[in-house]
């Protein structure tokens, strides 16, 4: 621990942390711009200058101000001035020099009202500029369709060119020319080349760097922001959505001119969404939520918000009447929605029905849905994944399965099977930041080339779908790898605790010599502790023996001698955080088999359980929710043992035997055994697997409700189509990957007569005779802690503490999944076939993720498609 | 080689060439210092004390004391930079006399160990000088003195020359270094970019200036002692001076520390241009105080000159006359730094050209009433508030004129004219933008 005083205030905190931060976390506001605490330092800006009067640094330090973004604090006895004559006078010089060449065009811009520079200028600055000379000029121009750059608004803090390469590693900004000429650029003449995420906007202090998308739609005070999550892939990154003000006059109510065009542009956007942000994590301090990805958004997070505003999107229920689908009101269609999923209920029996439901929609609303089909239906026959090819029970996460956090802090990081800088864009950056902030050794197995592999030499390309053969390579490599990285670090231990050791660790006499003794004995345990944990279990042992590197490598189209460099890098760490993207767990043949056997590696090893990454934003909370046919919430088996008590908070007979999945509901309506089908929240005509087969069943269905915000190419087939909200126009919670629930809010209210999922599931339930009563989704999380024994704990309050990042429930919750019994793989059939030489794979890009992007303009403009 | 004289031969025909340089002595240091043992030559270089000619007079041995124990990969970099305004020594053996450095850095390499690698970093506009230097690379490879087991030692080391595009900024060694790299040359954060501990691709990298390494030889030949017995004993050995401005025979003058002042203008440059009478002069280019009559008997030493308040620098020593308006002087100096700042961090980059929009004013009688006050408060902004030296450096000139030539200043504001009578203006007529 370090010892400060900071203006006369004692504080302790810890070795190596920023004085900057010592002075935040005491509440001391100490004007910055280049500090940002994921970048690297540079102190360039100068703004964040204090006086160091006493401290154990050489004295040079005391003789003149000194960067507190730059100054790591160890030690006792340092004094901290913020607040000195001197400091004021530098920061209202520091202040001249910045606003010097600025244009000052705070009217018209932006960030007018929540910009840094103001900000620090009204708390720190001059009242007036000396200059009387030309301003230097500065270009203003734009770097494509998303992002706009006006260099008179720059402070030259380079968050931008960093946070563009440091976090993203796209290094598409730079710096031009030099002194006063300086000046950010992409590519000369060209739009921006990159992901496009955005971010560079995000962490700009200033009004340099803005959103062409937003482009002065509103000033701050005519906005409302309400934080959310995003609704695309599983990183479930927090974000705000801006809208207007909703009060105020509807039509012009003012009689002078002017006063009707300012009213005109005021409430010009009223009613839509303007923009999607994250949180800044500025040199102001505010405390608000910032989740688990503070200034972080994607291409899509950032810019794929229009889809909610689109003219296209289903105000009104439909009801198919002479083949035609026609508006009705909805007392109409809930009644033909309700008569016709009775008849085959009565008819057919319960299981000729079905529902699908959504990866997308949110927990309460999940919850509800499976509850629906399984008491109102009565039958199991109900799924939430729709583009997997791989349809194998599902396993919870447990508590050791890392987190976005861990990786960040990880030394050590495996990548299998993703594509993860397209489909988990937060994931990937933090691993990114691990191998650039803690040198992580990083190893990037899979057929999908990402971006994350320029940071590491151990990438190892496998065939298209040999996924599965990689990994066992891998653990064939890894096993003997750290053995006899174990035993070499024993060796070592045993050496340094050696005479001859000691006595040099005491670096002639200045070490005591009980120390470093003790640190030797301590270093020597735990080595003898790592490599007593290192046990291959039998099942383990089963599936290697008898196998060689060289066969499962040739299997997968790698070379055996990178696989064991590659596994050379990870296999001696204490702990190597493993994760697992989509192309290995429900693409690739044998995938999930090969995840089981990780899992059962990894405790071998002593390492945490690998991270299993999702599709979408509720992948995981839908899978929690027990939208499965064959688990009841919280991975409850289905069958009469868990069926009975459900049945009794329920208050309704649950079915025990285990329903249909996905596939085997096509192949039972395309032959003609299931006869209805409720979906929910999702287009399985664009995302399931197999387009044709699925037609025939539509076609072949007798009657078909769908619930969604657009009329999909799946609702075109209805009977029924029930306008559903989107997220942006919900309460509710979002479970990320990780199973960290964040909490989910209205920034609208649903276009025309369009309606909540919750909602839109009790007024059927009310008509299909179960008279359902709405709650809200507080009421909802209570009965999914009572009824899954999961998410217990959950309140408003845990979820939204500014210090917090959600509730991680398999924490929360101690959690620990039972290991698979592992078979035998059949590596021959993994290899592909072939008569089909060629492989298709499908997945998500930077640009779209599932089929609502397809809607959107930013995604369009991105990559059209 | 006699004594530790580093333009010896420089004057010789021919010098540059690998021939002319051997049949003058050349390599028989390198011979020598291959023939040492490593710890010794070590000591030899530490005993010497050479200081550092590039501005700041570390030594050189003890700059190799910052190399961490145990590095396996450590690259010796040359900052044959030079922009420091009236600065030309390192010129002079670049083109005339290449293979000295050559044969310099592969001693300073042997010593080291662990160097496989060096670069010399020379500034873009020196093209002759770089076409020398990958000359002599050739032919000292060729010759068997570089490249793969150097004269049958086992010893490996190759040199790579680098050329600058023109940025004073990359002399300063972190920036240096950043070029080197490939990336925007800018200084880097010390610490903990200190380049004897994270220089090139984060190894121990050491910087020397050209002048300094050339040092190495004498020492190797005649010893540390023999390399002390010239000089003072906090700066020993020789230095090239760089003469220029009001003086009858400007030019790089080679003494022991001990010359002075006086001695280098009326012994070496044959005194005063028209014999005018003495005004000012800066001792060690443009970033270091303004020495006037008083101290003329300054002996020009490094620790000397800082005694009398001033820096030796890069002992660019600029001389003005009576004729010199020290307004036009200042402006001069602040362009050059406005011009070459590079815009990292904000006092600088905004400092400097604000000074000089105001400056120029004042130059050309559109000076306010108040300004001269308030040139001294903006460099009071910016002192000790850079990030680089550039930075603090840019308000020296004007605050060493204004503090001796007050009233110049003032009646440029207020009769909007110069007093002096000045043969021509040395700044530019254009005015900043
Ligand atoms: C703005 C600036 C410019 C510099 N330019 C040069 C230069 O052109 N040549 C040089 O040798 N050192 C220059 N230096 C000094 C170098 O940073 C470094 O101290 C020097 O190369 C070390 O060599 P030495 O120990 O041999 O003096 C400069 C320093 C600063 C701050
Ligand atoms: S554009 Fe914004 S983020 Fe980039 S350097 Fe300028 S002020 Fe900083
Ligand atoms: S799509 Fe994923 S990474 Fe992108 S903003 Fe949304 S949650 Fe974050
Ligand atoms: S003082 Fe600042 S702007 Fe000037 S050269 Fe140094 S780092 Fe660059
Ligand atoms: S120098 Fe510290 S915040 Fe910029």
């Amino acid at each position: 621990m370090a010892k400060l005083t900071i203006d006369g205030i004692p504080v302790e905190v810890p070795d190596g942390t920023v004085l900057l931060e010592a002075c935040k976390a005491m509440g001391i506001d100490v004007p910055n711009f280049c500090y940002y605490p994921k970048l690297a330092l540079i102190g360039a800006c100068r703004m964040c200058l204090v006086e160091i009067t006493a401290g154990p640094v050489p004295p040079a330090v005391f003789a003149k101000p000194q960067a507190s973004c730059t100054t790591i604090v160890r030690g006792d006895g340092w004094e901290v001035l913020t607040n000195s004559p001197k400091v004021e006078k530098l920061r209202k010089g520091m202040l001249e020099f910045l606003l010097l060449n600025h244009s000052l065009t705070c009217p018209t811009c932006d960030m007018g009202g929540e910009c840094e520079l103001q900000d620090n200028t009204w708390r720190y600055g001059p009242g007036i500029s000396r200059l009387q000379d030309s301003k230097a000029y500065r270009v203003i121009t734009s770097l494509g369709p998303f992002v706009d750059l006006n260099m008179q608004r720059c402070v030259q803090c380079q968050r931008c060119t960093r946070y563009c390469d440091e976090v993203m590693g796209n290094r598409a900004l730079g710096m031009e020319h030099r002194g006063a000429a300086t000046q950010i650029m992409g590519f000369p003449g060209e739009d921006l080349d990159c992901v496009l995420c955005g971010n560079c906007i995000e962490v700009c202090p200033v009004g340099a760097l803005t959103s062409d998308m937003f482009d002065t739609k509103a000033r701050p005070w005519d906005r409302i922001e309400t934080p959310t999550i995003c609704t695309y892939c599983a990183d479930g990154c927090s974000m705000k959505l801006d809208t207007k003000a909703p009060a105020g006059p509807n039509n012009t109510p003012f009689a002078n001119d002017h006063w009707d065009r300012y009213a005109v542009k005021l409430y010009k956007d009223r009613g839509r969404v303007l923009r999607a942000r994250a949180f800044v994590d500025s040199g102001i301090l505010i405390e608000e939520y910032k989740g688990n990805n503070q200034e972080f958004l994607c291409h899509k997070g950032r810019f794929a918000f229009h889809v909610i505003n689109h003219p296209q999107r289903l105000t009104q229920p439909l009801v198919r009447r002479n083949g035609e689908l026609e508006p009705a009101t909805w007392p109409e269609a809930i009644a033909a929605a309700a008569t016709g999923l009775r008849r085959i209920q009565e008819t057919n029996g319960p299981d000729a029905l079905g529902g699908i439901g959504s990866e997308k929609i949110t927990n309460e609303e999940s919850y509800l849905f499976q509850k629906f089909i399984r008491t109102v239906f009565g039958t199991n026959n109900v799924d939430c994944r729709v583009s997997a090819k791989d349809l194998r029970t599902e396993r919870a996460p447990g508590r050791t399965q890392p987190t976005v956090d861990d990786l960040y802090n990880s030394t050590s990081i495996l990548v299998v099977g993703a594509g993860i800088t397209e489909e988990n864009p937060l994931t990937e950056s933090k691993i990114r930041l691990a191998v650039r902030r803690n040198r992580a050794s990083l190893v990037v197995a899979g057929s999908r080339r990402s971006l994350i592999a320029d940071e590491t030499t151990s990438f190892l390309r496998c065939k298209p779908g040999a996924e599965a053969a990689l990994v066992y390579a891998l653990a064939l490599a890894l096993a003997p790898s750290r053995q006899s990285a174990l035993q070499g670090a024993v060796k070592k231990a045993e050496d340094a605790t050696l005479p001859t050791a000691l006595e040099k660790a005491t670096q002639g006499g200045k070490v005591p010599m009980e120390v470093v003794e003790k640190n030797a004995q301590d270093a020597l345990s735990k080595a003898q502790d790592a490599i007593s944990k290192f046990h291959l279990s039998d099942d383990v042992r089963g599936v290697l023996s008898g196998r060689t590197l060289e066969d499962a490598a040739g299997q997968a189209g790698v070379d055996p001698a990178l696989v064991e460099a590659a596994a050379r890098a990870i296999a001696g760490a204490p702990a190597t955080h493993i994760v697992l993207g989509q192309d290995l767990l429900v693409k690739a043949p044998g995938g999930r088999e090969a995840a089981d056997f990780l899992r059962t590696l990894c405790r071998s090893f002593g390492w945490p359980d690998p991270a299993e990454l999702l599709e979408h934003n509720n992948s995981r909370g839908a899978r929690d929710m027990g939208v499965l046919p064959d688990l009841l919430p919280g991975y409850k088996p289905a069958g009469d043992a868990s069926a009975e008590p459900l049945s009794i908070v329920w208050g309704t007979r649950v079915p025990g035997a285990t329903g249909m999945n996905t596939h085997e509901m096509v192949r039972a309506a395309a032959e003609g055994q299931l006869r209805g089908l409720y979906v929910v929240g999702s287009n399985p005509l664009v995302s399931y697997p197999g387009g044709d087969l699925l037609r025939r069943a539509l076609e072949r269905l007798d009657f078909l409700v769908v619930q969604d915000a657009f009329l999909s190419e799946t609702a075109i087939h209805a009977d029924v189509v029930f306008p559903a909200a989107m997220w942006s126009e919900k309460d509710g919670t979002f479970t990320n990957w990780e199973g960290r629930v964040q909490r989910v809010r209205p920034a609208l209210a649903p276009p025309g007569e369009a309606k909540t999922d919750d909602e839109i599931l009790v007024d059927l339930a009310h008509a299909m005779g179960h008279p359902w009563r709405m709650q809200s989704y507080e009421q909802t999380q209570a009965e999914i802690a009572q009824v899954g024994g999961i998410y217990t704990g959950i309140t408003e309050e845990a979820l939204t503490d500014p210090n917090g990042a959600g509730v991680l429930w398999p924490r929360q919750n101690d959690y620990e999944p039972e290991l698979v019994p592992l078979g035998q793989p059949d590596f021959s059939a993994l290899a592909g076939d072939g008569a089909y030489p060629m492989v298709l794979f499908t997945g998500n890009t930077t640009y779209h993720h599932g089929s609502l992007t397809s809607w959107d303009e930013g995604p369009r403009t991105a990559e059209p498609i | 080689m006699v004594g530790p004289r580093l333009y010896h031969y420089l004057d010789v025909p021919g010098q540059h060439t690998l021939e002319v340089y051997e049949r003058n002595g050349g390599y028989q240091a390198l011979k020598k210092a291959l023939s040492m043992d490593r710890a010794t030559l070590v000591d030899q270089v530490k005993a010497a004390a050479i200081r550092g000619r590039g501005g700041a007079g570390f030594p050189m041995g003890n700059k190799w004391g910052t190399i961490p124990p145990g590095s396996t990969t450590i690259y010796i970099t040359c900052n044959a930079d030079e922009s420091e305004p009236g600065t030309c020594s390192n010129r002079e053996v670049l083109e005339r006399d290449p293979h000295q450095l050559i044969e310099s850095m592969i001693i300073c390499a042997y010593a080291l160990e662990h160097v496989r690698t060096c670069y010399i970093y020379i500034r873009g506009e020196y093209r002759l000088g770089a076409e020398r230097l990958n000359q002599a690379i050739q032919d000292a490879r060729a010759q068997g003195y570089l490249g793969d087991n150097i004269m049958g030692t086992g010893f490996n080391l190759d040199i790579w020359v680098f050329r600058g595009a023109g940025a004073y900024i990359c002399g300063e060694e972190t920036a240096l270094i950043e070029s080197i790299e490939g990336k925007r040359g800018q200084p880097r954060l010390r610490p903990p970019y200190f380049p004897t501990v994270m220089g090139i691709t984060n190894k121990p990298t050491v910087v020397n200036n050209v002048e300094t390494i050339i040092n190495i030889i004498p020492v190797v030949l005649y010893g540390a002692d023999g390399y002390k017995a010239y000089g003072t004993e906090k700066s020993p050995g020789t230095k090239l001076y760089c003469m220029s401005g009001h003086i009858k025979k400007p030019g790089v003058y080679e003494a022991p520390f001990t010359v002075t002042l006086r001695q280098l203008i009326w012994d070496f440059a044959g005194g005063m241009l028209n014999d005018r009478k003495f005004k000012t002069l800066i001792p060690g280019g443009a970033s270091f105080q303004w020495f006037t009559e008083e101290q003329l008997d300054t002996v020009m030493g490094f620790d000397e000159v800082r005694a009398a308040g001033s820096n030796l620098g890069s002992t660019g020593i600029m001389v003005m006359d009576e004729t010199t308006c020290v307004v036009d002087a200042a402006l001069n100096l602040v362009h050059f730094f406005a011009h070459e700042s590079c815009g990292k961090c904000t006092p600088c980059r905004e400092g400097t050209r604000w000074l000089e929009q105001i400056i120029w004013r004042i130059e050309h009688g559109q000076g306010r009433a108040g300004e001269v006050d308030q040139l001294l408060d903006i460099t009071d902004n910016m002192d000790g508030k850079c990030f680089c030296l550039l930075g603090e450096s840019a308000i020296v000139p004007v605050r060493s004129s204004i503090s001796l030539f007050r009233e110049e200043w003032d009646h440029h504001v207020t009769h909007k004219n110069c007093m002096v009578q000045r043969d021509y203006r040395m700044s530019s007529t254009a005015q900043p933008h």
